[in-house]
């Protein structure tokens, strides 16, 4: 029997990624497309969902898991969007190549350059035109529904392509709706497991490959749009079908409402299709005839089904949630326009940009454009485009301070955050010589507004050559003195950002780099990271009846750096600042000289994230320090030196101040006091080595 | 955009707690100074004095005060 309940449409997303028993999901955390992953950890985690879920450490690496899983032959899946999507960008175009079928949830955020997590198309156009289906939906039933379709469609021998669910982000991804969950057996009569052809497999008949000669590109190419094209007839078969099974379609290609007598349509995409539905009803009971038609499938374009819907109408107005820069309009639009080319009598275009950044668009604006678009019918005119402004009040309650800080105080950061007393203790010694370059974290979006020293936004995977690049500058236009500091979170140091930071290091960059280490990716809600500590619970590595928290222990940062031969390496606690002062004193003085880089790792108590009061914050810090499981070090020169030396404290009297701990065995903590006992004695041993065998 | 700001952001709105000074108690340690998160503590003539336009009430500076000199009270 199908159940119903009330869910996000993220949690939806995961519900139909469960029922379509998908084998191999690779994750990486970015908002806001996030907890569709943590809701299938928590399926597997509790036994209800077989799968292998691989923690990958860039969206670039999960997407590249991702064509290996469905290449050996899987069901997989995928999420991302904005930046994540982006970096993503080449194993995206790999995909297709390889004609493997998968399938990736993009909820849907604006592409920096200017930064949000609010939701617009600008992610996901540049890859459009790739070759993946793209389904754009409206509503968190149709996404789970979607799901189901697009295994059923894109696993077709006649299809074999990638495909995209585009959903908006928090529009969908975080708002309610009544959604109602199919019946797994139902499901499985409507989706078979995926059997295909040729698979990489020493066993298979033949092996995929993207390798082509020249001469075979252009045909291949053709081949491929051919596919692609004869794909949307499979894509609206899919849709009847379920329809008939589920009693549920969407129209396939295009959803239309009140199209039979319009002599105007609006065209739109995406959730604030609800809104123009609003205003369609509204303005049609003054009297003004208009319509409306939902493009759902984006890729392939469906040109001839749009022109045969669009008939005999005056004017189509089409909203856009993304401008093409350069061409004077926006994706949808031009899609539009290079359908209705050449059309006899075709009707006028109109073109409106709208909720950027994820503004919203209501039904007020809706009635405007529904109204000039049927002017346009009426005038017989195109028009250019028009941008849909709203006036809004910027709030940002500042309270102005005399004087310079090099950080003021007030921030957006929780109450009790260790990231901030690591940042203000820093700042104190640094001063206002200093440039700070963060990476995505919770550094940038909460003490950015605050700080007083120049700073930027690192992307993710590149902070210390954005460092490289302005200490480098700096060189060559004479100017002496300035620090170039990074301060990076544990993901943005040991997982995504190492290979920059390796390349710096190995290149003896004379940077700074802080490490604030919450072990885990706390600014998208607490995930594992290659920093989290063994049996941790996040929400990528939930406890369940089938996980017990997080497997493996984490990264050893002082070897990796160690064994670079970086000449000044460190770590740090928040509850011992003046050794955390002394230690940027060194830092400082390294890099004047023109050496580098420096590496300070502080270990930073998230109250959030761990789960205890937010009063704790040092006293956690404290604890672990005493419990051995962090070790306050320096290796200066190669000379390694344990600077605090506590009388020991059991791990338990640490872990049980955590509730990301409360589930931890008697065999448990033995095990991760044995783990702490151990690296204990290997750093006293390594303090009496004199210098360490890289250093020479 | 560019941009250079001259202020620290209003939260003293998210408080629930309100440190309170014990001055016969005070050390004039410090560390609340050190600790706070917001840098909302400053050092005054007769100890620590409480910014409560930036102080969220987290409770820090009370919790690692070594003379139990600050305490956490309800506001009204």
């Amino acid at each position: 029997m199908p159940t119903q309940d009330v869910m996000t449409g993220n949690k939806a997303v995961a519900h139909g990624v469960r029922l379509s028993r998908v084998q191999v999901i690779p994750i990486y955390p970015i908002t806001p497309q996030t907890s569709i992953v943590e809701h299938i950890a928590k399926f597997i985690a509790d036994g209800e969902m077989d799968a292998e879920y691989i923690h990958a450490e860039s969206e670039h690496s999960a997407m590249a898991a991702a064509i290996g899983a469905s290449l050996a032959g899987a069901r997989v899946f995928t999420s991302t969007c904005s930046q994540g999507l982006a970096y993503m960008h080449e194993c995206v175009a790999q995909a297709t190549a390889y004609r493997t079928p998968i399938l990736m949830a993009v909820v849907n955020r604006t592409l920096g350059w200017y930064w949000s997590t609010g939701p617009d198309y600008s992610d996901m156009m540049p890859e459009m035109n790739l070759g993946w289906i793209v389904v754009s939906v409206e509503s968190n039933q149709e996404a789970l529904d979607t799901v189901i379709q697009l295994y059923r469609a894109i696993e077709d021998p006649r299809v074999m392509l990638p495909a995209m669910l585009s959903l908006d982000g928090f529009y969908l991804s975080f708002s309610s709706e009544r959604v109602e969950i199919p019946d797994q057996e139902e499901v499985d009569e409507f989706l078979p497991p995926y059997r295909p052809r040729y698979r990489l497999d020493p066993e298979s008949d033949a092996w995929p490959t993207a390798l082509l000669a020249r001469p075979l590109h252009t045909r291949y190419r053709m081949v491929y749009e051919e596919v692609m094209r004869d794909s949307l007839h499979i894509l609206e078969e899919v849709d009847g079908e379920f329809g008939k099974r589920f009693g549920r379609s969407y129209g396939g290609a295009l959803d239309t409402y009140r199209v039979e007598d319009a002599e105007a349509l609006l065209v739109t995409m995406g959730s604030m299709t609800t809104a123009a539905r609003r205003a369609v009803d509204a303005v049609r009971k003054s009297g003004v005839k208009v319509g409306l038609v939902r493009v759902r499938v984006l890729r392939p374009f469906p040109s001839e089904e749009l022109k045969r819907i669009v008939e005999g109408v005056g004017a189509v107005g089409v909203v856009d949630r993304v401008v093409l820069h350069g061409t004077g309009c926006g994706n949808l639009c031009m899609d539009v326009k290079s359908a209705l080319y050449g059309m006899d009598g075709r009707p006028r275009v109109v073109n409106f940009v709208a909720g950027m950044g994820g503004q919203d668009v209501s039904v007020e604006d809706f009635v405007g454009m529904a109204k000039k678009t049927f002017r346009a019918a009426w005038e017989d005119v195109d028009s250019d485009v028009e941008y849909v402004l709203r006036e809004e009040e910027l709030v940002r309650r500042t309270v102005r301070l005399k004087g310079r800080y090099t950080i003021y105080p007030g921030s957006l950061g929780c109450a009790g955050c260790g990231a901030s007393i690591i940042l203000r203790n820093i700042l104190k010694v640094l001063g206002e010589e200093t440039i700070l370059v963060i990476p995505p974290s919770c550094a940038i979006v909460n003490y950015s507004d605050v700080l007083g020293v120049p700073y930027m936004l690192a992307n993710y995977a590149s902070t210390a050559s954005f460092q490289t690049g302005i200490i480098r500058a700096h060189r060559v236009l004479g100017r002496k003195g300035v620090k170039v500091v990074a301060f990076s979170g544990d993901g943005g140091t040991v997982d995504i950002g190492l290979q920059a930071l390796s390349a710096a290091a190995e290149r003896g960059e004379p940077i700074i780099w802080v490490c604030y280490d919450n072990e885990a990716y706390m600014n998208t809600g607490v995930q594992r990271s290659g920093s989290t500590p063994a049996y941790a619970w996040t929400t990528s590595t939930p406890v369940g009846r089938v996980w017990r928290g997080k497997a493996g222990v984490r990264k050893n940062m002082v070897l990796i750096m160690a064994a670079h031969g970086v000449p000044y390496i460190a770590t740090a606690s928040i509850a011992y600042l003046k050794d955390l002062r002394r230690k940027v004193e060194k830092a400082v003085e390294l890099v004047e000289e023109g050496v580098g880089p420096a590496y300070i790792h502080v270990q930073q108590p998230c109250p959030t994230g761990w789960g205890f009061p937010p009063e704790r914050t040092v006293e956690v810090a404290r604890l672990a320090v005493q419990s051995r499981m962090w070790v306050v070090l320096e290796v200066d020169d190669g000379r390694l030196r344990v600077n605090v030396k506590p009388r020991k404290v059991p791990v338990r009297d640490y872990l049980m101040t955590q509730r990301r701990f409360r589930h931890l065995t008697d065999e448990e903590v033995e095990r991760l006091q044995r783990i702490a006992d151990a690296g204990w004695e290997t750093w006293m041993r390594l303090e009496t080595m004199g210098r360490l065998p890289w250093y020479t | 955009m560019y941009g250079k700001l001259q202020g620290g952001l209003y939260v003293g709105d998210w408080r629930v707690l309100t440190p309170k000074l014990l001055e016969e108690r005070c050390k004039k340690c410090w560390l609340c100074v050190e600790y706070c998160p917001e840098g909302a503590v400053s050092k005054g003539e007769k100890g620590p004095v409480f910014d409560l336009r930036f102080c969220k009430g987290c409770g820090i500076c009370a919790h690692e005060c070594p003379a139990r000199a600050i305490q956490m009270v309800r506001e009204v």
